[in-house]
């Protein structure tokens, strides 16, 4: 399939056989999708290649091998990657500021460095955004005097600014309390409506609450790619409670209840559980039960 | 063309026909409709409904335009002396805010630079050197080098992810950074000369090997980190200057005009690779 079929399908952003070489080490083994509209969830263990796989999709760092499209364009000529940057917002893993910058200050720089030249087209620019991200009354104070969450949301704010058509967030809820990720959950899913959103996190709520797909990455390959239910179903009938921990189990914790909550292949006689998004993601990491989660 | 609109609610005002609430809002804040200045004021002249529902929408317009005023006037980016300098001498002000947020402008980098100068024109000034301008010469085209490794890339600068990926123009925004950190340099290092004994126009022998150093850091940083480029920039200097220069007496090969040829050709051959490389500050994790 060609990728200008795949875009004129609705296909906004497309990999093909990615790989990707980090430090010596193998971040991406030929990674290879195509999202649409909406929130796509990226899921995955610390050093899955995560990160590595959206800086390449964000244009700040070109793979080694394999095609990317995004809104029709390359990014890896140079034309091609300046249409990209052009609707393109990213919010990377660690968004660094100018501390001592209001947060007004700190988004009217981002909004000159995505070619807002114009002054008062600026302004409304900046306070848009700023009240998207509900900051409009903090506006004034330096970054260094807000809180993590308030931070996270100028970055929120940042990545926003020029109304961008495809978002690239990396784990945007980390360090964030419940109460903020909450509010973060329902900034997001706002903005899912008409764009791409990608979206990494650890978090398996996240990407229950917020995307449509998800794909689950694990040493550079991509281990399932699908609706969250579709993994939530493939978890069901293999989780279970139990006094002690079961030895058919994948993984055991003990829950607040003091019963054992086992994942992976379930006696004949076990006290079945519904089963979570956590539990298939669980399921698809362990070696001994993938292959069959994924499929 | 003003707009009259219906009947307010008055069978007795003079007109038969009034201006549009709408409108009358429009000219009290100031808005397109003040630019029918004449015929709006033309009408509530000689309409007292009218002219009473002026008077009701200018506070409240005035309330809101002076809000305005007050809220982007606090909201209004502070400038730093560096940023209003740039905008004084006719730089655009989105343009002198990228380039004042380099490191090296800040007070502290400049106050620092200019200390070692002032300590190197002074050493100058007391030794008995034959040729008084080796201590400027050996340290000032140093300082920018040192500037352009603390002005890029993701050591120093915090916002280099976004500001990699931003549609701004990568060369041009290093090309913009280091002018202006070479300009300061440049602008120290004259200052320090001026202290020097009369060693007349060796006092400016440290110009083209600043330029020279800065072009080869930059060309450099298409390759590697800036801080490595400045390194290594630094490294050869060192050894230049060591194998052309005789401590004792303060004479340098630097110093003469053969010496100053062989910098120039050095600065033109870093410019052209400069130029050839310059796509890469664009596309790569080493580059700014």
């Amino acid at each position: 399939m060609s990728h200008a079929l795949d875009f004129s399908a609705g296909q906004l952003v497309t990999v093909e056989g990615l790989t990707f070489r980090y430090r010596r080490q193998t971040a991406l083994a030929g990674v290879s999708f195509a999202v649409g509209a909406g929130v796509t969830g990226l899921l995955g263990p610390n050093g899955a290649g995560k990160t590595s796989l959206l800086r390449i999709l964000a244009t700040a760092v070109p793979p080694n091998s394999g095609t990317v499209r995004i809104l029709g364009s390359d990014p890896l000529t140079a034309a091609g990657r300046l249409a990209v940057r052009r609707q393109l917002g990213y919010l990377p893993q660690q968004p660094g500021f100018f501390p001592n910058f209001t947060a007004y200050e700190f988004i009217d720089y981002v909004a000159i460095l995505k070619e807002i030249t114009d002054r008062r087209r600026r302004r409304e620019e900046t306070l848009r955004v700023l009240a998207a991200v509900g900051l409009s009354d903090d506006r004034g104070k330096r970054i260094k005097a807000l809180s993590g969450g308030m931070r996270q949301r100028v970055a929120l704010a940042a990545a926003i600014v020029g109304d961008p058509r495809v978002l690239i967030l990396d784990e945007p809820t980390v360090g964030l309390d419940p109460e903020q990720r909450l509010r973060f959950r329902e900034l997001i899913a706002e903005l899912g409506a008409g764009r791409t959103v990608l979206l990494s996190t650890h978090q398996t709520e996240d990407v229950s609450a917020l995307c449509h797909r998800v794909i689950v990455l694990d040493r550079g390959v991509v281990r399932f790619d699908g609706a969250p239910a579709r993994l939530t179903a493939a978890a069901e009938n293999r989780v279970w409670h139990s006094a002690e921990r079961s030895p058919q189990a994948v993984v055991a914790w003990r829950t607040g209840v003091g019963a054992v909550r086992n994942v992976g292949v379930p006696p004949p006689d076990a006290d079945l559980l519904p089963a979570t998004l956590e539990d298939g993601y669980l399921l698809l990491l362990d070696p001994s039960t993938a292959t069959e989660v994924a499929a | 063309m003003t707009r009259i609109g219906g009947r307010r609610d008055d069978t007795r005002a003079t007109p038969s026909r009034h201006i549009a609430t709408e409108l009358l809002r429009e000219y009290a804040e100031g808005g397109p409709a003040a630019g029918t200045t004449t015929g709006v004021e033309g009408h509530v002249d000689g309409c007292p409904e009218c002219r009473g529902e002026l008077a009701r929408l200018m506070p409240t317009a005035r309330f809101g335009r002076v809000w305005t005023a007050v809220e982007e006037a606090l909201d209004e980016p502070r400038r730093g002396p560096a940023e209003r300098a740039l905008i004084w001498l006719g730089v655009a002000p989105d343009t002198a805010r990228l380039v004042a947020v380099t490191p090296a402008l800040r007070w502290s980098w400049s106050i620092a630079a200019g200390l070692v100068l002032f300590v190197a024109a002074l050493v100058a000034r007391l030794s008995l050197l034959d040729s008084p301008s080796l201590p400027l010469l050996a340290i000032s085209p140093m300082l920018p080098v040192l500037g352009v490794a603390v002005s890029f890339g993701p050591r120093f600068d915090p916002t280099y992810e976004i500001t990699l990926v931003a549609p701004v123009h990568g060369f041009r925004l290093a090309l913009l950074r280091t002018a202006a950190v070479l300009t300061v340099a440049a602008a120290l290092a004259a200052a320090a000369s001026l202290v020097l004994p009369g060693s007349g126009p060796a006092a400016l022998a440290w110009l083209l090997p600043m330029l020279a150093l800065t072009l080869v850091t930059l060309a450099m940083a298409t390759r590697v980190d800036p801080v490595i480029a400045a390194a290594v920039t630094g490294a050869g200097w060192v050894t230049l200057l060591l194998t052309t220069t005789h401590f004792g007496s303060g004479r340098s090969l630097l110093l003469t005009t053969m010496g100053q040829a062989a910098v120039s050709v050095v600065a033109v051959v870093a410019l052209v690779a400069l130029a050839l490389a310059r796509r890469r500050f664009d596309e790569k994790f080493t580059a700014i």
